[in-house]
């Protein structure tokens, strides 16, 4: 294997909580399904402004509730955010004002409006719009600064554990790579019945130098304390997992396309790795397409998608396409 | 007034002439928000995606979901988005039911951008196949009511609930049909209700909805204040589920109730029916408009927005200060019992003829403010089969 | 009849808490037809618009009536003009 080059670097901004980002978004958070239209109405056509939804926030159980604002929270904090504006109708389960005390109790940049308190959507839009004026105005003085991998974190879904061995080793190695880069790593494994994906250890087993065999157990939607290699809990679900990686912070996520369609997520660029013969349909869409029997350089090329991606837009993010899921552990009431 | 004017479909009658755009899988949401742009039809979103692990019940419960979805009469033609050739099975579920629909199938039209533009082209063939749809005359009992409430208070079991109970005995003596949803919002009325059932398997089905929901939240061992009631709820006065669904209950009015069906089922007959759904407000929404139902009054105490992509959504604030200060989101203020200048007969009367204009064509402020909540409810009794097959 | 809106509405005579229609300060007299007599609390603390007030003493572990139904099970003995709510009112249901 070739030693790595001088190390890539990329364009960054200090935000007021220390976090490092490589994106300037305003996110725009409705803390229920109820108040997703304001929310999306607010954001649109405000410069850098991503509004996410969701169905959730209403009619949750005690667990399930809080982990709704957990992944909330992490979202509204997330280092590629420059500001939040949290959007409340005000008589949910998961109370936007309290959302919002969190993600400012963190050190994030962050506004509130509430629709009933507002008196009704109209206004309560006006008053995001200004809200997220001023969050633009706040976040002009953010640092620029010079990040390299040893100040990101990397999300990686899980369905690669699954596929044949010429493909996975490729995933392995950009593993290996991203880690001695100095790079934080996440990975997302599904568990079954019995336990996580018992796949994710033979092929931490398999793979050559670095190995993640230590790694240390997340859960969903947690974000680690510290740097290294950590392995999540998620759900099966693609999108799902997408929003655990992200709301425990992950700068980027490598999605590698197995089955189903490209998604994109709100707050971190998603570099999909499109896994043959399934995702030949989208040698167009995706960043890296992976022959069945991939070529020499395949994980070098993963590697520089991820590192363009944090320099740039993605196609993705350019069609302001993105997909949410929050895993759920109980049933709505 | 026995005849208002609706549109013809072979599958009943409609109140709107939409042409929708519906994903089958949370991943095509985006080739379906490109498909729409621009363009007069509706899309909506929501976040399902299959997985290996789904329960039969579950993906049953979310296929008749999205094909009750797409094939309600108010929806003149469908478009569905799908990720694999799987998927169209739906498709011909959806014909089957009488309604034009049409399919892309992203992995097949080569890609997103092929698939946006196949899209737009069968798009453009519902648009024009839904432009010749004029409204006929149809009987008033053609109508299937959704009644829901959210957001509510102390004064929801008071005011807004009863007049939009009587606003439903009015329709159910019409010949129509008036749905009553929301199990969990029944949980300490049941025996109320059960007394008015048709037959004593209606009444045992009544019980059966709600006993399952009860067992389900005492399988999570969590308690279920703040998420219904939820604190909204409790802020505006009410203290326990009984004391909230004595008030719920309400909407149905005073009828027999003739059938309980499951989420997302169309009822056999017309009648007051039970629908099994979660109090989700979305959730519900959702299953009674798959379930057929064209048109429904919302009544709210603490005010919410919301509404649906395909069906016009009357909301009723249950006092004068909710109805005041969110005017751009309520249509009627069942307040005014309060006052005085109604009464409970007068307001039911209002409702009625809100009704009976809105399905002809009247829009409502949620139709205006574009809302187009979508969420699917997912069979929630993972955690008693888990229990009985373990015996 | 009277041209002051009532303060309280009284939904069925077997009623152990009438809803306030006006927010009622501390020390507010309350009058209410309940049954064929006329009942007289005084509200204790601060009673918002749409919230409950006693016009019967409830005692510890026994049921709580609106709409001439049990909405749920004092917790603690239940004065009147208490409010009545969360604090001192559990479901009796779900559980």
């Amino acid at each position: 294997m070739r030693p790595i080059e001088a190390p890539p670097t990329f364009q960054g901004w200090k935000r007021p909580s220390g976090a490092l980002g490589i994106r300037r978004h305003f996110l725009v958070i409705p803390s229920v399904v109820c108040a997703a239209q304001a929310a999306r109405t607010a954001a649109e056509g405000a410069p850098g402004a991503v509004a996410i939804e969701h169905q959730h926030g209403c009619a949750q159980l005690g667990g399930d509730a809080h982990l709704t604002e957990q992944v909330l929270a992490g979202l509204g904090t997330h280092p590629n955010v420059a500001g939040t504006l949290v959007v409340s109708l005000g008589c949910e389960t998961v109370q936007g004002a309290a959302l919002h005390r969190s993600i400012a109790g963190r050190g994030q940049r962050a506004e509130f409006v509430g629709i009933q308190q507002s008196g009704g959507t109209i206004a309560a839009i006006a008053a995001g719009r200004q809200a997220l004026e001023r969050l633009r105005n706040g976040a002009a003085s953010d640092l620029e600064v010079t990040l390299t991998w040893a100040d990101l974190r990397v999300g990686i879904e899980a369905a690669w554990l699954g596929i044949p061995p010429a493909q996975a080793r490729v995933f392995s190695e950009v593993i290996d790579r991203l880690l001695r880069a100095g790079a934080t790593v996440m990975q997302a494994v599904s568990a079954g019945r019995d336990g996580p994906d018992p796949r994710w250890q033979q092929s931490a087993r398999g793979s050559a130098g670095v190995v993640p065999r230590d790694a240390t157990a997340l859960p969903y939607a947690m974000p680690p304390a510290g740097r290294g290699a950590f392995f999540m809990e998620a759900p099966r679900s693609r999108i799902a997992q997408k929003t655990g990686l992200a709301a425990a912070g992950a700068h980027i996520i490598l999605s590698p396309l197995v089955e189903g369609l490209p998604a994109g997520c709100p707050v971190a660029p998603v570099v999909h790795v499109g896994i043959a013969p399934h995702a030949r349909p989208f040698a167009g869409d995706v960043d890296v397409m992976l022959d069945e029997l991939p070529s020499a350089g395949a994980a070098e090329a993963v590697v520089a998608a991820l590192g363009r991606a944090c320099l740039e837009e993605t196609a993705l993010e350019a069609l302001g396409d993105f997909e949410m899921a929050i895993h759920r552990i109980a049933p709505t009431m | 007034m026995d005849e208002i004017l609706l549109y013809r479909r072979d599958r009943g009658w409609g109140t709107r002439n939409h042409v929708l755009v519906l994903p089958l899988v949370a991943s095509a949401s985006g080739v379906a928000r490109a498909i729409a742009r621009g363009t007069e039809a509706i899309w909506v979103g929501h976040d399902y995606e299959p997985t290996p692990e789904d329960l039969p019940q579950n993906r049953e419960r979310i296929a008749r979901t999205l094909a009750g979805f797409a094939a309600n009469p108010n929806v003149a033609g469908a478009l569905l988005i799908a990720d694999t050739p799987e998927r169209s099975a739906l498709l011909d579920r959806i014909r089957a039911a009488g309604q034009r629909a049409d399919l892309v199938v992203v992995t097949e039209a080569g890609g997103f951008r092929a698939a946006v533009e196949q899209g737009r082209e069968r798009l453009t063939a519902l648009l024009s196949g839904a432009a010749a749809a004029r409204r006929e005359r149809a009987p008033v009992g053609a109508l299937v009511l959704g009644t829901e409430c959210g957001g509510s208070d102390a004064l929801s079991g008071i005011t807004a609930n009863p007049a939009l109970g009587a606003a439903s005995d009015h329709l159910v003596d019409a010949g129509g049909t008036v749905m009553l949803a929301e199990t969990t919002e029944l949980i300490g009325a049941e025996h109320l209700l059960a007394r008015r059932a048709a037959s004593p398997q209606v009444a045992e089905e009544i019980y059966t909805i709600i006993h399952r929901y009860e067992a389900v939240v005492r399988a999570h061992g969590e308690d279920i204040r703040g998420a219904n009631p939820a604190p909204g709820n409790i802020e505006g006065g009410l203290t326990t589920i009984e004391e909230k669904s004595l008030g719920a209950a309400k909407k149905g009015g005073t009828r027999t109730i003739r059938q309980v069906v499951e989420y997302a089922v169309r009822p056999a007959a017309p009648g007051l029916v039970i629908m099994d759904t979660p109090g989700h407000d979305i959730e519900q929404m959702v299953g009674m408009v798959a379930g057929g139902a064209q048109v429904a009054v919302f009544t709210t105490g603490r005010g919410t927005p919301t509404g649906s992509a395909i069906a016009p959504v009357i909301k009723v604030a249950t006092n004068s200060h909710t109805a005041s200060r969110m005017q751009d989101n309520i249509d009627l203020n069942a307040g005014l019992i309060l006052e005085g200048t109604e009464t409970l007969e007068t307001m039911g009367r209002r409702i009625y003829e809100a009704i009976l204009a809105v399905a002809q064509g009247e829009t409502t402020k949620a139709e205006r403010l574009g809302h187009r909540e979508f969420s699917i409810s997912r069979y929630p009794f993972a955690v008693l089969d888990a229990a009985a097959a373990a015996g | 009849m009277s041209a002051a809106r009532p303060a309280v509405l009284l939904l069925d005579a077997r009623d152990t808490a009438a809803i306030a229609l006006t927010p009622l300060q501390p020390g507010t007299p309350v009058e209410v037809r309940r049954g064929g007599e006329t009942v007289r609390v005084v509200a204790e603390t601060l009673i918002p618009f749409g919230h409950k007030i006693a016009v019967a003493a409830v005692a510890a572990g026994a049921p709580v009536i609106k709409y001439g139904e049990v909405i749920g099970v004092a917790t603690a003995e239940i004065r009147p003009g208490q409010h009545v709510h969360v604090h001192n009112v559990r479901s009796d249901r779900a559980r």
